[in-house]
């Protein structure tokens, strides 16, 4: 049983699909199947709308998620009422989401559930604080990549990403951009001070001078800097943005004669927006990227099988990620 | 009126409304729903309710403590009771949130049996617990248990050992029609605790509500009105909002004796003597009484009145459009004319006519001071103007003492003020704006035309 014993490492876990119809679904069904071996209290949750019934870009079916007695799980009412399993309900939040307030429940048998969850990082986190006054060993998070999507993933200990033929139908391309996914994921985290420094702050332009101290840049977000002039390095050459990491302000920051000086922090590795050739070629000059809030990746789930119906060599896509994620990579259906 | 729409208007209330600490949605509802009461009897039972947990809360805060912090998870549940009322079947969410309801109430109840912790008793919900708690654990949870049906259980067990997709998609249709019988029984049965359950939530509430009243009332050190029909009298009054204000830049806060009988009152007193506090301090008290909370005074006898009126210049009706003066003397205009419908109202006027010119503002206080006096209405009307025509009581702000041992700057000015009011026999308004000035190190040549000026 591959890489279950590494997710019981950890207390939380967020599966992630780089595209719609990368298998992500099929992966956390396969790590529910396997965990209900193991003596650990298991939740589930999701992040916003994710976990509808039908995929709402492509129209295909999305599999309901199938969890097992004893399990704990958090969804939406709306989706609470949808589910086919006999569960007993232990709390029910007070904040209400677009689907509803948030139901939390255990599972009385075993039992299909649609998940939906939390729409934002701080309602996620707490959800996840909750559970663990649960009594709950492991959290695991139906995430998502999207810019549409507030709460993010990388705000739990550990990450599975799923990946396939959904991404691009041209293996090269897939491999290129898995790759440039798993090295954000892979970025090093700041040092504990600044984390401090900026404990609690969850939005503008921060910059860190010397001495360790931050000072706020008075800019909303890298959106809003439309005048490239001002000086971003009045302070120092640290420069932590908590909104998106836009292609301009990379852009900018890649032209400038200093960008080996510069360290540029990212909130998580979600935030990074701008074009994979961008970012590179920022690294290349010697410019650093760091977020604020790292996962661990643990693995690489794969699907070879395109919405459109295309299938890539499963072997052949498998081994080529494997050279460059670094982690252990599977086609769930293989194994 | 509520205190809903009140905390807009009344300059204060909304320092009080966001120093309580109320712990649950419902408990703020109940808060913001207070009404304005005009009753003596509704008022005086609402004081002696909270005088009776703020008196237990100085003896043993630790019970509330206790109760408040159970009350966080104190949900708002009226649709759900309401659904039940109509005679709708809940479903497991709602039937969760009774039982949640049910059992919280229980354990609020069970922290107040032998002792006289509220001044009413908490509804006994053993009964819908019963009902939605057939396996007696007592924990906040709920589902269609097996004990409710012989016929779930046994269908719960085949579904555990269907192996066919078929055939599982069959018992689960099975058992959603049995749980759904169960539900509408259970619903049915629980109807009939309906009102008592709407009592729970209410009285979660107001207990949530009186707690946090009662702890702000001992942290400020209000105190409780005497309800009275001889007048209102406040001693060592002071203005919570304007105390707290000067504390953090560390200084104090004088407080002040005041009385008013069915009549009204001329202040008079130097520029920067605090006489617009009291204004809205006296504004802010009879609200707070009215809407059944304790007042920032040592002693308080408090009249009751159908409405306050205030007149407080602001930049906001001279925003849209009308001048200064026409906009104040409008509103005094509307200040008369609801005096002359109903005597029993509290009328607060800030400077008088301070935008017109002496000589016409002079008649007008004179005029308004006696038409309201003349109809029986308490009021008090602040006024820069010496030697006003009226027959009215006249107090006056002491004002700057005698001995200032330092240079006057904006910074201490207030520190030589005495802020208390005395009876002014003789209407003249104090002449200190000289004296300030002169303090205040403005230019000495034109004190010296001022002065100059004046001698003519």
């Amino acid at each position: 049983m591959p890489f279950i014993e590494d997710i019981l490492k950890h207390k939380s876990l967020s599966i992630v699909g780089l595209e719609k119809n990368t298998g992500k679904t099929e992966c956390l069904n396969y790590v529910l199947k396997r965990l209900k071996n193991y003596d650990r209290k298991v939740a589930l949750t999701s992040i916003g709308i994710d976990g509808e019934t039908t995929d709402q870009v492509y129209q295909t079916s999305k599999p309901e998620v199938m969890i097992y007695e004893g399990m704990m799980f958090v969804t939406t009412e709306k989706h609470y009422k949808q589910k086919q399993v006999t569960a007993e309900i232990v709390g029910i939040s007070e904040r209400s989401t677009s689907l509803g307030r948030l139901v939390t429940a255990r599972a009385k048998a075993d039992g299909k559930v649609l998940i939906s969850g939390a729409p934002d990082t701080a309602g996620l986190k707490r959800m996840v604080a909750e559970l663990q006054d649960f009594g709950v060993d492991l959290t695991i998070v139906d995430g998502a990549l999207s810019r549409l999507s507030l709460a993010s993933p990388a705000i739990t200990d550990a990450m599975i990403l799923a990946t396939g033929a959904a991404v691009s139908s041209n293996i090269h391309q897939l491999v290129k951009k898995t790759k440039h996914a798993v090295e954000l994921i892979a970025l090093d985290e700041v040092e504990t001070s600044i984390k401090e420094k900026l404990a609690g702050v969850e939005k503008g332009i921060w910059a860190i001078d010397d001495s360790g101290e931050a000072h706020d840049l008075q800019i909303t977000s890298a959106y809003s800097l439309d005048n490239v002039t001002t000086d971003l390095f009045r302070y120092g050459k640290t420069i932590v943005v908590f909104g998106a990491i836009t292609e301009r302000l990379l852009a900018h920051l890649k032209a400038q004669k200093n960008v080996a000086e510069i360290t540029l922090v990212a909130r998580d590795f979600t935030r990074f927006f701008a074009a994979s050739e961008t970012i590179s070629s920022f690294i290349k000059k010697g410019g650093t990227l760091k977020v604020m809030q790292k996962t661990t990746l643990v693995a690489v789930c794969i699907n070879p099988t395109s919405p459109e119906g295309y299938v890539l060599n499963s072997e052949q896509l498998r081994t080529e990620i494997q050279r460059v994620a670094g982690v252990p990579v599977y086609d769930i259906r293989k194994i | 009126m509520q205190l809903k729409s009140l905390v807009e208007e009344v300059d204060g209330l909304r320092y009080i409304v966001d120093n309580l600490d109320i712990k649950s949605s419902v408990g703020r509802r109940m808060l913001l729903s207070s009404e304005f009461m005009t009753e003596v009897r509704a008022v005086e039972d609402s004081l002696n309710e909270l005088g009776f947990v703020v008196n237990i809360a100085r003896t043993a805060r630790g019970i509330y403590e206790q109760i408040a912090e159970k009350l966080i998870k104190l949900r708002d549940i009226k649709g759900t009771i309401s659904n039940l009322k109509k005679g709708q079947t809940l479903d497991d969410i709602e039937l969760f949130e009774i039982k949640h309801l049910a059992l919280l109430s229980l354990e609020v109840k069970e922290l107040t049996t032998n002792q006289g912790v509220f001044p009413f008793e908490i509804v006994d919900l053993s009964k819908p617990i019963e009902i939605l708690d057939p396996e007696k654990s007592r924990i906040p949870s709920f589902y269609i248990y097996d004990s409710y049906s012989p016929t779930l259980c046994t269908i719960r067990k085949q579904l555990k050992a269907a192996i066919a997709e078929e055939q599982h998609l069959h018992l689960l249709e099975q058992m959603e029609a049995e749980e759904d019988a169960i539900r509408t029984n259970l619903s049915e049965m629980l109807r009939g605790f309906a009102e008592q359950l709407d009592l729970a939530l209410k009285q979660l509430g107001k207990v949530d509500m009186l707690i946090a009243k009662a702890f702000l009332t001992i942290q400020q050190g209000f105190c409780k009105p005497t309800i009275s029909n001889n007048g209102t009298s406040y001693c060592d009054l002071f203005n919570p909002c304007v105390r707290e204000f000067l504390k953090q830049q560390n200084r104090s806060y004088q407080p002040i004796d005041i009385s008013l009988n069915k009549e009204v009152v001329l202040i008079s007193g130097a520029n920067m003597a605090g006489k617009t506090v009291i204004l809205k301090t006296l504004s802010l008290c009879q609200h707070l009484v009215q809407l059944g909370f304790f007042v920032p005074a040592s002693l308080a006898e408090v009249s009751l009145v159908h409405k306050v009126m205030v007149s407080i210049g602001d930049a906001q009706s001279e925003q849209k459009g009308l001048s200064a003066f026409a906009a104040e003397i409008l509103g005094v205009s509307r200040i008369v004319a609801e005096a002359k419908k109903h005597s029993s109202m509290l009328v607060l006027i800030d400077e008088l006519a301070r935008t017109t010119n002496p000589t016409e503002g002079k008649a007008i206080v004179g005029a308004t001071a006696n038409l309201l006096n003349n109809l029986g209405i308490t009021a008090v009307i602040t006024t820069h103007y010496s030697g006003v025509a009226s027959t009215c009581r006249k107090l006056r702000v002491k004002g700057f003492v005698n001995e200032i041992g330092e240079p006057l700057t904006l910074q201490n000015i207030g520190s030589y003020v005495d802020y208390s009011l005395t009876e002014d026999l003789s209407g003249e308004a104090p002449q200190e704006a000289v004296r300030i000035a002169k303090l205040l190190g403005v230019d000495n040549e034109l004190v010296d035309m001022i002065i100059k000026e004046l001698k003519k």
